[in-house]
Order: structure tokens, then C-alpha cells, then sequence
């Protein structure tokens, strides 16, 4: 019976080397009691495969970060690169491909005595290409807390991804129930009409991954008329989300929540 | 108000254009593992569970290596439940089996649906927009669909969320059973893609 599953698992993944590998990071070697660094999940994918977003999309699932720390000290929320999104066989998914670091800040206590500390992470992903292979990774870091603060030889990847973190530019939004779903207004969006613009939605069940949004633009203001997700049971009191708008190379994603008002 | 952005949900969710929940299940005949033509006109007065099914998928693996899927058809056996197995993997793509292949790998894995059917078009697939595998379908003794979704409330690919999560099939029959109505009757299934 053993026998068998691990025979299904090695067809599954014919390849000696796993389609995403893991490091666990941080952009400090050393720091101050009482302030701030950033740690990330490093997930490295080999060409044409890719891990999840939050909302996976139509199949697939989220990739997972949990860091253990030492007493005291805590940490924020990940924070997710915009995502980008995947068409596999008429299915949407939404993920990244090549390399991704989910990063989380973390604050140590103005207490913390001088010394090394380890901070452990576990990290989960489902990596696919047409196949999918499940992944499970583990890393530590050792973080000094001196009078010299020292950033790492990794700090370079982190302002890197930084730049792919949605901005909190606050954007005018708001989303209006339509017949076969939501129209969603933003704006100011700036002088010229974007080549692409697509929203994620935060949550699985809110909006179809699949269908097409359809986007309009006038003066700054960006309208995208878009399907209900089938498993919407009910209308939310907000869509959550993030918006990415494109202009030739340039791709600026914003975080929004959007209200949801009836026509 | 509430009520009319009720009808308006209810309109949207029936225009996608696949079945809804509580209409009747969309109807098929394809081969089984075994050379015989198979139709969900067959069970009318049972109820009917539709799995599918793509054996090499992790997520798949999750439920079989943990034998939850094999304990749950058991179960639904014992209850008179009608258990269908459907592979929707195209030629050449991943967990595609032909008869000999699907009778081999449910045995060796000690599978107990009443029979495995194969669909390497994906017709009956997508005639029910089987997104994922496992996707789980339940069909009423009348031939209603009474539930679409996952097969549990924990999307994950680890094995050990199985104990914790509440299994959606299990729940939607057991309410079915006792009259009451399904009260979760579409959920988002989670798993890798069908292999159309």
C-alpha cells in the first residue's frame, strides 16, 4: 500500500529536482532592540511552473508562511507581491511564477538582551505547471540584536520585491451590484488610459476567475464590469482585493476594498 | 431589497451555464473500467455521488493515501448510495487511465466506488464544470443535484487537516437523508486543475 502511494507521488514529479525550493530569509544580519526588520519565504521555481497567491484561483492552493519567534517579539501580516494570472486549460489561477518572496516585518522588543536569536519558518506551496506538485519547506535565520545595525547579503531581493507590493495609494472605489455581477469604479488613475487593468479578488468565492472583465475608461476613472463568482452565496458587504493596472512595462497595483452598494 | 438582490443572485448563478444546485443534474452515459455503457439514468431512486478523479494529483493522493475517500465510499455503500468515479483527464495528460490502467490503480488502493467511468473528452466534465479533482458532486434520488463543491472545509494538500475538517459530501447526504435541504449546496472546490 506504502509502496504504491510513493510510486504515485514519484510519477507525479518525474524530475529529481522539486519544481519549487524554499529559503527562509532576512534582510538583517543585525539590529537594535526595540526596532523593526523584514523576513521573507523565498520560493524558487524552475521555468514554466508556478505557486499560488492567496486566492489560488480556480484550482490550486495558497502557499503558506509561519514563522516561529523568539518570546516577545512579533511579527505582521505577509505581505503578497501583486499577483499574476495563469490560463490553464480555460481555468484562471492566480500565482507567481520564476521567484517570489512573501515578506512579514518583524518588531523586536525594546527588552531584548544582546545576543543571537533564531527565527524558524515552515512554509508550504502547491507548485504547477499542467501537473501539480506539493511542496513543504523548513529555514531559520539567526538575527543579533547590538548596537550596529547590519543588513544581510539577502536585503537586495527584498527591496526588489518591494516594489512589487500593491501601493495604499488611496484610490476613490466602489463596487455596484449588476445583473450578472459588480461594476467597479476607480480613480484617479492618472492622465492616460491603461493598456491592461484586471482586479484580484482577495476571496475565492467572491468574483469568476475565468470570465473576462470588461474595462472602460474615462478622465482618470477606471470602470471594470465583472461576473459573480458561481459559489457567491451572498452579496458581501465589500469586495477586498487588488487592482493592477498596467501602461506598457509599467504595472502599478493598488490594495483596495471596495463597497459593495445595490444598483 | 434583500429580496430582489436575492432573485438577481439566483439568475446570475442559473445563466453561468452550468447546473445549478436543486435542478436536475445534467444526464450522461459513458464506458466504464470494465467495457460497459454507464447512466446516471441507471440509479434514478438512489442517490448518487460523482467523484472526479485523477489518481496522480496531490490533492487526489491526500484523500486516498489518508484513506478517507476509500472510507467514505465504503459508507455511502453501506447506505445505498451509488459511488461514480469519473476521469476527465485527456490522452496524454495526467492521471488519463484506460479501463485496465483505473481498475488497477482503485484496487491497489483499495477503492470502493461502485464504478470508475471514463470520459477522456471531457464532455460530461465540462457538462457539469468539474473544475478540479477531487470535485464532488451529489445527485438525489429524483436526479436533482444536491450538492456541488469541495469534498471537505480544509483546502489544503496535507493529509493531516482531514480529522479537522467537516466533510461537505458526507454533511450535504446526511441532511439530504433526513429531509432536510442541503445547507451548503455549492462550495468551492479546491484541488489541481481537471487535466482537459
Amino acid at each position: 500500500m506504502i509502496a504504491t502511494l510513493v510510486a504515485a507521488v514519484a510519477l507525479a514529479a518525474p524530475q529529481q529536482e522539486p519544481p519549487c525550493t524554499f529559503r527562509f530569509v532576512s534582510a538583517a544580519e543585525s539590529v537594535k532592540p526595540g526596532t523593526s526588520f523584514w523576513v521573507a519565504g523565498e520560493y524558487a521555481m524552475k521555468p514554466e511552473w508556478h505557486v499560488y497567491w492567496l486566492n489560488p484561483g480556480d484550482s490550486g492552493l495558497p502557499t503558506t508562511l509561519d514563522v516561529q519567534l523568539p518570546a516577545g517579539w512579533t511579527i505582521g501580516k505577509l505581505q503578497w507581491p501583486a499577483p499574476h494570472r495563469f490560463d490553464v486549460g480555460g481555468m484562471v489561477n492566480y500565482g507567481y511564477e520564476r521567484r517570489v518572496l512573501l515578506m512579514a516585518e518583524v518588531k523586536t522588543p525594546a527588552t531584548a538582551k544582546p545576543g543571537s536569536y533564531a527565527l524558524v519558518a515552515k512554509a508550504s506551496w502547491l507548485a504547477c505547471k499542467e501537473e501539480c506538485v506539493p511542496g513543504q519547506g523548513t529555514g531559520s535565520v539567526n538575527v543579533s540584536i547590538g548596537d550596529a545595525p547590519r543588513a544581510s547579503g539577502d536585503e537586495a531581493a527584498f527591496e526588489a520585491f518591494r516594489k512589487e507590493l500593491p501601493t495604499r495609494t488611496k484610490l476613490t472605489s466602489r463596487a455596484t451590484s449588476t445583473a450578472a455581477g459588480y461594476r467597479l469604479e476607480f480613480s484617479p488613475l492618472g492622465d492616460t488610459a491603461p493598456s491592461e487593468a484586471y482586479f484580484y479578488a482577495a476571496s475565492g468565492d467572491a468574483l469568476s476567475h475565468a470570465a473576462k472583465q470588461e474595462a472602460s475608461w474615462s478622465n482618470g476613472k477606471l470602470v471594470l464590469d465583472v461576473k459573480r463568482s458561481e459559489y457567491s452565496s451572498k452579496t458581501p458587504e465589500a469586495i477586498r482585493g487588488v487592482l493592477v493596472v498596467v501602461r506598457g512595462k509599467e504595472r502599478t497595483a493598488y490594495e483596495v476594498s471596495l463597497e459593495v452598494s445595490a444598483r | 431589497m434583500n429580496l430582489m438582490l436575492t432573485c438577481l443572485a439566483a439568475l446570475a448563478i442559473g445563466s453561468t451555464g452550468t447546473a445549478p444546485v436543486n435542478t436536475a443534474a445534467p444526464t450522461f452515459t459513458l464506458t466504464d473500467a470494465k467495457g460497459a455503457k454507464v447512466s446516471l439514468e441507471d440509479f434514478r431512486g438512489k442517490y448518487v455521488v460523482l467523484e472526479w478523479w485523477n489518481y496522480l494529483c496531490p490533492i487526489v493522493v491526500k484523500h486516498y493515501s489518508s484513506q478517507n475517500m476509500q472510507n467514505l465510499q465504503r459508507k455511502m455503500k453501506d447506505e445505498g448510495v451509488v459511488w461514480l468515479t469519473i476521469c476527465s483527464s485527456a490522452p496524454g495528460k495526467q492521471g488519463h487511465v484506460d479501463g485496465a490502467k483505473a481498475m488497477e490503480v482503485m484496487a491497489e488502493q483499495k477503492g470502493a466506488p461502485h464504478s470508475i467511468l471514463l470520459d477522456p473528452t471531457g464532455e460530461v466534465g465540462k457538462k457539469y464544470d468539474a473544475k478540479t479533482t477531487p470535485h464532488m458532486f451529489l445527485v438525489s434520488p429524483k436526479g436533482e443535484l444536491l450538492y456541488d463543491g469541495a469534498i471537505d472545509s480544509i483546502p489544503s494538500s496535507n493529509a493531516a487537516d482531514i480529522p479537522k475538517a467537516e466533510n461537505y459530501v458526507l454533511k450535504a447526504f446526511e441532511e439530504a437523508k433526513s429531509g432536510k435541504a442541503v445547507s451548503n449546496p455549492k462550495t468551492r472546490p479546491y484541488g489541481c486543475g481537471v487535466k482537459y
